[in-house]
């Protein structure tokens, strides 16, 4: 029995190395075109073998076979490189090249591995006689196929990005203790006292520093939206862990709680005006509201799956069927605004759940490389947030200043630039934001019932513009600066 | 009188079966396609000296070789080695050990969806297969050629790098206050992986020292061999090629000069093979230990019959029960076993009953190690009346004496099963490595004792 079942690995697994080719090879991938000693090629060799020893035990020293699964060993090597890699970047300016050279081979040794996950797929054989013959190929997976060039491409610009503040002289960073000293006083926030002080010159940032800031934040935007996008797809991909679905409570209501149940099944619903009452003072507020609301997602999916299995009358239910998938719906919409307001809100237990339980290394490698891009995207821009903000706090002291201004003047002219801000960069986000996370949903019903509460949102915005902006503000920077930790499931620590 | 009873012993071994690691390469084997060079044999000077016939030998495994072992191959073939060459080599190697890592760590399951065995059963199925790879077509005693060396010592050495990680955290006194805990290999790997690549070496060895051999191989049904005995009635040829023996029908014949080898060739030929037997032995007892370490699994335990008796058969249990004292050599002898099969069935239902009748006396726990079982049986004298301890120590010395009149027998069911359930990587590695050592050094053994038993044949038929 043992015998005949390595003959059938063996044999298989021979076909698929002849057939396999790596087609995916990129700049980023390749062995280092510089010539490096005996040395050096030494260490990578004994670096490598150590690095997947213990991936492949799991993490286990005991060697026993209690580790992790192979998908979970990846997702942490990838996990903590990066944690080694950037947790330590705290300032605008380039990786050191040994750093950034260290990223870029370990992560080419794990990535790798999904140079071996292949799919078959018939294709089309000229034969010596001219005839055309039909034979399988492999070829690699599609999801993996798309999203890794992605992937790799946000990863180069990010550290492009980094490399631009090389040799630039517009700002720079003194040590906390020293700017006490200064001030004898702390005008930073609480939540920032690691980070060094950021500090402009007294007459402010050139015109054109100032636009060649907000260009550099608007690619980091960009490439935060993609790695978001494609984090929450893969996420989206994984299975629902049997013991999560084992934890959960009968019914939604017993999961959201009287309030946010009566709250989404009543007649009329405005997604805006609920989220005003909530209480988000908190992250971990957010998070639990987050977590009931996807425990009762899936609760109602899985009874409308159920349901249309047994073939059960819809009178027979407390809840109709349609009425459940409304209030999916609802609490989909909130669960969408909830993540574009607090983007850097730690994963949910179901999140949790899924990136521990899962066994697929190429969707693995997917959502931990994606999420990593992600924190460091998210940091790059709070630290470019913090040298704009520190230009305008120098502005306004400057027409504080100003004995020729009117009073009145001044206070109009900021007025309206906060106007512009907030106008802005809130709408082009939830917007755009929006409709990425709608090619994810499951049903074109979905699709539908959600674009009418979309433009509902938008007509209501149009509204109450300044009732918005005083509040979201504020709460954007706080949560933004937690992303100095790099995001991971919490359990994990 | 004595060298009758010499021939008979020698007679025995070679109907003995090659390992079961072994067998898988049958398919590889009948696909073989050389022909033996009949112009050469023809054209081979005709003299009353016997001559080194070398050039004769085939390397049949130059035609499977990978195009990435050319590379390997150059750098060893240049004298002078520029560091551009090494470079490229390690590079080379850097890649393909990457790439072996990322197979593994897939659990040989290319759609990566992780329904891929478990990193244990892989790595133990990677080396059966390297194995397989390499000496899967090496049916002669003769050198490993260069690339399937390097190749092996190359991916073993991927395999075993994972046990370097494979520690306990041991306690370590610094003084009389001071105390730390450090890392440790741990004590199986410490001691046993050292002793498999000593065997390893070994085993190289003896087949490089088959360079200059006086006796050479021809290839069954080659057209030489019916020429070859046409001849020896013409009178044209001295030569004489022996009719082996229908059971190793894939393997090349050997043959050696009509007047035999020489004394000295015939000493080198019995020192290795006691060599090799050496090795066979220690690799045996090192797979045995393993496997004796691992648990038995509780699909295994779930398949067993209720009652020892059932599984070992009246007759038996009749002999295990009844005789005031227990000798497991008659038993066999009464059993009068034929061939290997009956010898592995009796293997399986007496290792059943043995596994039964422990969990009866409740030495055996869930999932107990069967060292620990078997330390049950000898360290309980006082409950040395119990019937269930009796038989169980009987059925025991039984597998025994069994597993010694047949050296090379195929795994057990629950051998098997326990390899498949296997989830401690660091005997996986052992019990692979060492299962694959003994299938050669058994190997050898044979093929040594072919080349004695066709000399023997031809100096009888001279006298």
């Amino acid at each position: 029995m043992f015998d005949g079942r390595n003959s059938g690995h063996s044999s298989f697994s021979s076909r698929g190395d002849g057939m396999h080719t790596p087609e995916h090879e990129l700049a980023g991938h390749a062995a280092p075109s510089t010539r490096r000693g005996k040395q050096n090629r030494r260490s990578d060799m004994e670096v490598m073998k150590e690095r997947f020893a213990k991936l492949l035990l799991g993490e286990d020293m005991s060697g026993g076979g209690t580790g992790e699964t192979s998908a979970l060993a990846l997702s942490n090597a990838i996990t903590k490189l990066a944690d080694s890699m950037f947790g330590e970047q705290m300032k605008l300016q380039p990786m050191y090249p040994e750093t950034k050279e260290n990223w870029r081979k370990e992560m080419g040794w794990l990535l790798s591995v999904i140079d071996h996950i292949v799919q078959f797929v018939p294709s089309r054989q000229m034969g010596k006689n001219g005839q055309f013959t039909e034979i399988m190929v492999t070829k690699q997976r599609d999801d993996l196929l798309t999203n890794i060039p992605a992937l790799r491409k946000l990863d180069s610009v990010l550290l492009e990005t980094l490399d631009n503040f090389k040799d630039q002289k517009d700002f720079w960073y003194v040590p906390r203790d020293m700017e006490d000293a200064d001030h004898n006083g702390d005008w930073r926030r609480d939540e920032n006292w690691w980070l060094p002080v950021v500090k402009v010159p007294t007459d402010g940032l050139s015109e054109e520093s100032r636009r060649w800031l907000q260009n550099q934040k608007d690619s980091v935007a960009q490439v935060l939206k993609a790695a978001t996008a494609i984090n929450a797809h893969v996420l989206s991909e994984m299975h629902v862990p049997e013991n999560y679905i084992d934890s959960l409570p009968k019914n939604g209501k017993t999961s959201l709680g009287d309030f946010l149940y009566k709250s989404i099944t009543e007649e009329s619903f405005d997604p805006d005006y609920f989220v005003s009452f909530l209480d988000l003072s908190t992250e971990h507020k957010v998070l639990d509201l987050k977590n009931r609301i996807e425990a009762s997602m899936v609760i109602w999916k899985r009874k409308m799956c159920q349901k249309e299995k047994d073939g059960k009358s819809q009178w027979g239910s407390t809840v109709s069927l349609e009425k459940r998938e409304l209030f999916e719906v609802r609490a989909e919409t909130i669960l969408v605004m909830l993540k574009q307001q607090f983007p850097g809100i730690p994963q949910s237990s179901l999140e949790v759940s899924k990136i521990k339980n899962n066994k697929d290394v190429g969707q693995a490698i997917l959502e931990s490389y994606s999420r990593v891009l992600e924190s460091l995207a998210s940091k790059i821009m709070s630290r470019i947030e913090d040298v704009l903000e520190a230009d305008r706090l120098v502005q306004r002291q400057l027409m504080g200043e100003a004995e020729t201004r009117s009073e009145s003047e001044a206070e109009s002219e900021y007025e309206e630039t906060e106007k512009v801000v907030a106008a802005e960069t809130p709408n082009s986000r939830k917007l755009s934001d929006f409709i990425g996370w709608r090619l994810s949903s499951d049903t074109k019903k979905h699709s539908s019932m959600s674009d009418i509460e979309f433009f509902h949102k938008v007509e209501q915005e149009k509204e109450k513009p300044m009732m918005k902006s005083p509040r979201a503000l504020p709460k954007k920077f706080s949560y933004l600066a937690k992303l100095e930790n790099m995001r991971s499931p919490s359990d994990r620590h | 009188m004595e060298s009758s009873s010499n021939s008979d012993q020698n007679e025995g071994t070679p109907t003995s079966s090659v390992s079961s690691p072994y067998r898988r390469t049958y398919s590889d084997i009948s696909g073989l396609s050389h022909r033996f060079d009949v112009q050469s044999f023809y054209n081979r000077p005709s003299n009353t000296n016997a001559v080194v016939l070398s050039g004769h030998e085939e390397d049949v495994s130059e035609d499977a070789e990978e195009p990435k072992d050319d590379v390997v191959n150059d750098v060893h073939g240049d004298g002078d080695e520029e560091d551009s060459d090494i470079d490229s080599a390690e590079d080379a190697e850097l890649e393909m050990m990457r790439e072996r890592f990322a197979k593994l760590l897939l659990g040989e399951d290319m759609s990566g969806s992780g329904k891929g065995v478990c990193t244990a059963v892989t790595v133990s199925n990677s080396i059966t297969n390297l194995y397989a790879t390499v000496f899967g077509q090496s049916l002669r005693l003769q050198p490993l050629s260069t690339e399937k060396k390097d190749l092996w010592k190359r991916e073993m050495n991927c395999f075993m790098s994972i046990c370097d990680y494979i520690v306990e955290v041991i306690p370590r006194s610094l003084g009389t206050n001071v105390e730390i805990t450090e890392t440790k290999l741990r004590s199986d790997i410490l001691m046993s992986l050292p002793a498999l690549r000593k065997l390893d070496n070994m085993l190289m060895e003896i087949l490089d020292s088959f360079t200059e051999n006086e006796f050479w191989y021809v290839e069954r049904g080659s057209s030489s061999m019916n020429s070859g005995g046409g001849g020896r009635d013409s009178g044209t040829f001295r030569k004489v090629v022996v009719q082996r023996k229908d059971e190793k029908w894939w393997l090349p014949v050997p043959c050696v000069p009509a007047e035999g080898l020489s004394e000295e060739e015939r000493k080198h030929l019995r020192h290795k093979r006691d060599c090799a037997s050496q090795i066979h032995k220690a690799a045996l007892a090192i797979n045995d230990s393993t496997l004796n370490d691992m648990d038995i699994p509780d699909s295994y335990l779930t398949t067993l019959p209720k009652s020892g008796k059932a599984s070992v058969g009246d007759v038996i249990y009749k002999q295990l029960c009844t005789a005031e004292k227990f000798y497991p050599d008659q038993l066999l002898d009464i059993l009068k076993i034929t061939s290997e099969h009956e010898a592995l069935e009796l293997a399986d239902k007496v290792e059943a009953s043995l596994v039964t009748w422990r969990r009866k006396t409740g030495g055996l726990t869930h999932s107990k190690s069967s060292w620990d079982m078997m330390k049950d049986i000898s360290g309980d004298a006082d409950r040395g009346n119990d019937k269930n301890h009796i038989l169980a120590a009987r059925a025991r010395s039984l597998l025994f004496c069994l597993k010694q009149r047949y050296p090379e027998l195929s795994q057990t069911s629950l051998d098997i099963c326990k390899i498949q359930f296997n989830r401690d990587v660091g005997k996986a590695v052992l019990e692979s490595y060492s299962r694959v050592l003994e299938g050669l050094a058994y190997n050898v053994v044979s093929w040594i004792d072919d080349v004695l038993y066709v000399d023997r044949t031809v100096r009888n038929r001279d006298d």
